[in-house]
């Protein structure tokens, strides 16, 4: 089942973006030295926390039916330019492709705080998880 | 199985905060690249904390005693007032909120504030496991059969001057069966009937996902 939606087009007012790593492994040798060696070509673990601060309960609303129809962290997720507001150029084309064969996807559940009446506060991890291959 | 209504107070939460339930899903890793599995359609999971400040006497206890009512959190609540969800004016938001079989979490929190006025915490759950063993409404609890618990004083504890036993069950039948059982019956048996308030501590929902391992149900029971 592939199952790829888009996030609605507001505009976050956080989106804090943590860079991955590449997977590797680690040996220590026996003089202390230290000898990494690559498992992939490709990074992984690429994070960024939206946040929507004093959004209507509508808009809560149709960000949190983004997470049902993707079934939680199992569907992938593409960034409208509105998600990446305020970057241009290529720091936006990084943001929404930071390697070729990477997606978004949810990463924790999604919360919502209540602000005042009417008024509403989301929170939304998102990761990058690599393209589902064998082909290294 | 009899079903009694069990549900909160109409009052709004000063303040709340929703997380929205997860899914069944196992990610499996190889190197950077993931296969994710999905394991089941229906979300669970979710959990909704709330908080209503500055109540008055009445109202801080109204809130404090559905608590109870649920068999400290082993029954959900039936059905909620639409005034839990105060200020949410999208229907389809309104929905999740109180359309959803909630289960309290925890003990309700009082702290008192000021003269006569108290903050109280809520926290609310749903969880799956729990709605497909017993659905909404809380049941009458099936007689004892088949062999008796058995039961282990692991320590005392005194609290505000009155002893307290801490009582373990440990069954190592499934979850089911030990839900099924009659606790109350279980804890006369030792005792004269009634002596004991009975709290179980591990909920069912948590329980449901031991099935197959050894479970354990921890009951406390005060001594007047």
């Amino acid at each position: 089942m592939n199952i790829i939606t888009e996030l609605p087009g507001i505009i976050p007012v956080a989106r804090p973006y943590t860079m991955g790593q590449w997977p590797q492994t680690r040996k220590k040798m026996r003089n202390g030295r230290v000898a990494r060696w690559p498992l992939s070509a490709r990074p992984t673990g690429d994070k960024m926390e939206l946040a929507w601060e004093n959004i209507t309960y509508a808009e809560a609303e149709q960000l949190s039916k983004v997470w049902d129809e993707n079934y939680g962290i199992y569907g992938r997720l593409t960034l409208p330019p509105e998600t990446l507001a305020g970057t241009g150029g290529g720091l936006q084309a990084f943001l929404a492709l930071p390697f070729p064969g990477a997606t978004w996807h949810f990463v924790g559940n999604p919360q919502v705080i209540a602000v005042k009446a009417g008024r509403c506060t989301m929170r939304m991890p998102i990761g990058v998880r690599g393209f589902a291959s064998y082909e290294e | 199985m009899t079903q009694r209504p069990i549900t909160l107070p109409p009052y709004t939460p000063s303040t709340w905060e929703l997380r929205l339930p997860g899914y069944p899903v196992i990610v499996n890793s190889w190197r950077s690249a993931s296969f994710p599995e999905l394991l089941g359609a229906l979300p669970s999971g979710a959990e909704w904390g709330m908080t209503f400040e500055s109540r008055d006497d009445d109202e801080a206890l109204a809130l404090l005693l559905p608590w109870r009512a649920s068999g400290c959190g082993l029954w959900p609540l039936t059905a909620l007032p639409i005034e839990l969800a105060g200020g949410v004016d999208d229907a389809d938001f309104r929905k999740r909120l109180t359309g959803t079989t909630w289960t309290m979490a925890s003990e309700p929190r009082l702290e008192p504030v000021k003269n006569g006025r108290f903050n109280v915490t809520i926290q609310l759950v749903y969880e799956l496991a729990f709605d497909s063993v017993y659905g909404p409404g809380a049941p009458a609890l099936p007689q004892t059969r088949g062999n008796p618990l058995r039961l282990n004083i692991s320590t005392t504890l005194v609290v505000a001057g009155l002893p307290s036993a801490f009582l373990k069950i440990i069954d190592r039948r499934s979850a089911t069966e030990v839900l099924a059982l009659n606790l109350v019956d279980s804890l006369n048996a030792i005792a004269e009937p009634g002596i004991f308030q009975k709290k179980i501590v591990s909920r069912p929902a948590g329980l449901v996902l031991e099935l197959g391992m050894a479970t354990t149900l921890a009951v406390v029971g005060t001594v007047p």
